[in-house]
């Protein structure tokens, strides 16, 4: 068995809307290794919510999505019926949301939806699985967690809410968590919290964890590898180290310049990156950041450029045709290749 | 091998170039795009507002298109039906009694000869005129007093809800039957009968909708501009919530329609000789076993007319759904 | 410093009446949204409002621009108390007091066009004399935010988030006001589109000399943008300073810790960084704890923090810092 839990190769993925088709994901590869902390960033519209979920099969109707291989643990997704998706959903993956006010339901206690997974899919018994309920609110730090178990979700604010996601989404001890932008709806203080204890969590259940965010402050203190994606495609990948300290996608390196940093006293001049995200309506024929790229060639606009290692083995991968030899590098800010 | 033309490349189906090809490409590929070739900032979609929006998908909706095309019919059938016959539709002529439908009579005649098709063209004119102007007052009276009372709120909003809350607890065929008998059966009593009674619904709905918009970020922005509260009440709350509130009224217009039938039938709408579809369907009654078809074409009438105009609800609806946009 | 304010708040007070309906018996409870609110904006220059939600910072914002009827306090705008100045007296200051919205999917009115949205100011406030004259002035003014004449018959949902914020941009700056009020300018934007976005607020103070009240939760956008920073908590101000100062010499226990929760995109720092992670939820503003708002979360709380709100007080070079520790 490979070191992946998860691996997906040329994921595309379609919605058919009103006055024609969005194409969200235009094909990428991508994998998550056992008990690692990924990072996928990007901004909104770039795909990498719509990735996940087309894996996960929580798409809307108007979707299609089509890939070479989906795997998890080994096991073919494509090949997977809707049932049994559906049962290792919240078994084997667990999943956190965006926003902690809508994820739980008002309807039933908090005690009642960290038990219902416990019992579908682990059979616990009705004592049991309130055992492993109060442990795994303990766990994720809120206080009194036998009083808590019966109380509902309003009386729970916006940071605890989430703590109740995250200990529902790890109560079946899951070999992946995926967390969609987890801390977005929160405050910073909050935030810090969150992830802090997301953090705690993977160490302690050694799940394999894949954070999305458009926050590369969020990125840079919680994950070791992080995925860059853009326009639907992945612009880059590698270590954190790689990423934010050899960026080599003009798109990244833009990125991390557009960025003010509270530890700065300077005040330089923002780097913004000019324009708009693509309209995946109508894509691009080349590569999606030519538009707002400062470096961009001829080629750019005519034909994507391939994810490529910048030194073999190395596992830092980039798409851009500055890569090529050919290319003239002055000024662009991209080191060796 | 042959160097594809970059219009030749591959666009999107994992369209990437092979290690070959690469190795092909004219030097001039690596030459910088200049600024002006880069599509920034470019929105491609054509420039559609709201309503051009909608109307396309009201277009595509087959139903509702069905339903325009039969108020169409029917509205030609009310203008020109009792131009095209030769009878007047009170014209009595006692050697025709009770006809089927034949090439004289295309509905056939009722039981003092007069022409079913003129009389059922003749209650088009009066059904369709009480729809469409019910449903037409009601919008009218709703929008202004539901606006005023959901956009200054407060003390204002609560005593102008309570007294619909007062005006709704009273059965409205109450009030309809003593309007009735205050002003006589004609036409224009039913419409104020209805009126009287119907605006309140629309009243409501429209304030619901005043209400949420009235604490969006743009009616402050408009505050902010210095627009004044009447202003920002005719041109932004207003044109906002038209969308549900257009969608409420033709759906007022079929129950307008029913509700004057029904009147007719139970005796207290239009009086005779004139014709509606009610009072035609009642007259018809007492030998409906004899003369079915004399039954059949009014009811005939309005069932399809409250379809179609149910159908076209149904297309503006989703067409003006706030929710399938974006 | 108080001379050349454009803009002063003092004790700006906002209360809010709430209506609770528990176990059908109701009540009315107050919100303190804003409480005894004081600072001073000088011409031209930037004063960075942050704090995290509910804090009241928002409320302060459209309390100014006489969007709430203040509680308590003065708003004073060019020497001229404006806090019970009638709408019609208050008209000719609307051309000069603009704002900034935070979220551009819901501050422009879906059913316009651009040119409309961006002309009307300029119609009701007579700036343009014909037609073609108000025309000219939409499209300089879509030219000045970065977007085309291809863009101005369009209408908003045509656009991504950023162009709609640049659209907003044009419309407060239509006027060519003196003070905008940027409440959460870019939270709602993505990070390369945030950056368009400062770029273009700071040129344009540059150019127009703008004052603005920069709104935001963001502490690293506040330090870039501000000359002065304020800190609220709960409703009330905790600290403010000119901004080097206050970065380099916080003195508040909420400030500091607010700072070190923020994300540092910078995978070496993060880790070698010591964080001050608060404990506990911010209190409910229904039911604020007696005292120094901010005592259940602090670490250095004393037992005066629980008797008596800490009054604002000045440490020196215009620093002030409302905490009981700095009495001590």
């Amino acid at each position: 068995m490979s070191g992946h839990i998860l691996e997906i190769q040329n994921l595309r993925t379609d919605f058919s809307i009103a006055g024609g088709i969005v194409r969200a994901v235009r094909g990428i590869d991508l994998f998550v290794d056992r008990g690692e902390f990924l990072g996928v960033v990007g901004e909104s519209g770039c795909g990498k919510s719509v990735t996940m979920l087309s894996v996960m099969r929580l798409l809307s109707e108007n979707a299609t999505v089509r890939a070479d291989r989906l795997a998890f643990d080994g096991r073919d997704l494509l090949r997977l019926d809707h049932k049994k998706m559906r049962r290792m959903l919240g078994d084997e993956i667990g999943m956190i949301f965006q926003d902690p006010m809508t994820s739980l339901d008002p309807l039933y206690t908090i005690g009642n939806q960290i038990m219902e997974p416990l019992k579908i899919h682990r059979k616990m018994s009705g004592h049991e699985a309130r055992k492993r309920a109060v442990e795994m609110l303990d766990l994720v730090g809120i206080p009194s967690p036998e009083q808590r178990l019966k109380q509902y979700p309003h009386e729970f604010s916006g940071g605890m809410r989430q703590r109740v996601m995250i200990a529902i989404a790890m109560s079946c001890n899951p070999k992946l968590l995926i967390a969609d932008e987890p801390t977005t709806a929160l405050d910073v203080t909050i935030q810090a919290q969150i992830l802090e204890l997301m953090k705690d969590m993977q160490e302690k259940f050694s799940a394999a964890t894949l954070l999305i965010t458009h926050d590369l402050g969020v990125i840079a203190s919680t994950c070791s590898r992080v995925v860059v994606m853009y326009g639907g495609l992945i612009m880059e990948s590698g270590d954190v180290e790689d990423i934010f300290y050899r960026p080599a996608h003009p798109y990244t390196i833009g990125l991390l310049s557009s960025i003010s940093d509270a530890a700065d006293t300077g005040k330089k001049k923002l780097s913004p990156i000019p324009g708009s995200p693509p309209d995946l309506m109508n894509p691009p024929r080349g590569c999606p950041f030519t538009a707002r790229c400062d470096f961009a060639m001829r080629i750019c606009a005519a034909s994507r450029p391939a994810l490529a290692e910048t030194v073999p083995g190395s596992g830092h991968g980039v798409a851009c045709w500055l890569r090529d030899t050919r290319a003239k590098l002055d000024g662009t800010g991209v080191t060796a290749r | 091998m042959t160097v594809k033309k970059m219009t030749d490349l591959p666009r999107d189906e994992a369209g990437y170039l092979t290690e070959g090809e690469i190795a092909c490409l004219p030097p001039e590929s690596f030459e910088r795009l200049p600024d002006h070739e880069k599509q920034t900032d470019v929105i491609n979609r054509p420039s559609v507002s709201y309503w051009q929006n909608a109307r396309a998908k009201l277009w595509a909706d087959p139903l509702a298109m069905a339903g325009f095309a039969v108020i169409a019919l029917m509205i030609a059938l009310a203008v020109f039906g009792p131009v095209i016959r030769p009878y007047a539709y009170d014209e009595q002529n006692y050697s025709v009694i009770n006809h089927t439908p034949d090439a004289n009579h295309w509905f056939g005649t009722d039981k003092f000869g007069r022409d079913l098709f003129v009389r059922v063209a003749y209650g088009a004119r009066i059904s369709l005129t009480v729809g469409i102007a019910a449903a037409a007052i009601n919008m009218v009276i709703g929008v202004i007093y539901g606006g005023i009372s959901g956009f200054v709120g407060g003390r204002a909003d609560m005593l102008m809800m309570r007294i619909v809350d007062i005006l709704m607890a009273v059965p409205s065929l109450l009030y309809i039957i003593l309007i009735m008998v205050f002003l006589g059966a004609h036409m224009h009593s039913i419409i104020i009968a209805i009126c009287f009674t119907y605006w309140l619904g629309t009243a409501r709905i429209v304030r619901a909708q005043i209400l949420s918009i009235k604490n969006q970020d743009f009616v402050l922005a408009a505050k902010v501009i210095g627009e004044s509260d009447l202003k920002i009440l005719l041109r932004h709350l207003i044109p906002n919530s038209m969308g549900p509130i257009i969608v409420t009224v033709t759906f007022l217009i079929p129950q307008a329609i029913f509700y004057e039938a029904f009147l007719s039938f139970i005796g207290i709408g239009i009086a005779v000789p004139v014709a509606s579809w009610g009072t035609l369907a009642n007259d018809s009654l007492s030998n409906m076993n004899t003369y079915p078809h004399l039954v059949l074409f009014p009811a005939l009438a309005i069932s399809v007319t409250i379809f179609a105009f149910n159908f076209i609800g149904d297309g503006l609806r989703d067409a003006l759904d706030p929710r399938l946009k974006r | 410093m108080t001379d050349k304010a454009i803009l002063k708040t003092e004790n700006l007070r906002m209360f809010f009446d709430i209506r609770t309906t528990a176990l059908g018996k109701g009540s009315v409870r107050q919100l303190k949204a804003v409480n005894d609110v004081s600072f001073s904006i000088e011409k031209g220059r930037t004063f960075g409002l942050v704090g995290e939600s509910g804090c009241g910072k928002t409320t302060v914002g459209r309390a100014i621009l006489k969007l709430y009827r203040a509680t308590g306090g003065r708003v004073i705008y060019d020497g001229t108390d404006i806090t019970d100045m009638s709408e019609r007296d208050f008209f000719p200051y609307r051309r000069k007091m603009q704002m900034i919205f935070q979220d551009p999917y819901t501050s422009l009115d879906p059913r316009q066009p651009v040119s409309e949205i961006i002309g009307a100011p300029l119609t009701l406030h007579r700036l343009v004399s014909n037609n073609a004259e108000r025309a000219d002035r939409v499209r300089e003014l879509i030219h000045m935010v970065g977007l085309k004449d291809d863009h101005i018959n369009r209408y908003p949902h045509e656009f991504s988030g950023g162009q709609r914020q640049r659209i907003g941009i044009a419309r407060a700056l239509a006027m060519m006001p003196e003070f905008i009020v940027c409440d959460e300018p870019i939270s709602a934007l993505d990070v390369s589109i945030q950056a368009q976005i400062i770029n273009i607020l700071e040129e344009f103070q540059e150019r127009f000399g703008f004052t603005y009240l920069f709104i935001s939760h963001d502490l690293s956008v506040v330090r870039h943008i501000s000359h002065d920073v304020g800190v609220m908590y709960l409703g009330s101000l905790v600290e403010a300073a000119a901004v080097n100062e206050l970065y380099g010499n916080m003195k508040h226990p909420y400030t500091q810790s607010l700072l070190s929760a923020v994300p540092i995109a910078d995978p070496a720092a993060a880790r070698g960084r010591k964080r001050i992670i608060l404990e506990g939820d911010v209190p409910s503003p229904l039911d604020p704890p007696s005292g120094c708002p901010f005592r259940t979360r602090c670490r250095n709380a004393l037992p005066v923090c629980a008797q008596e709100h800490p009054n604002l007080t000045d440490i020196g070079g215009g620093h002030v810092v409302a905490c009981h520790n700095m009495l001590v």
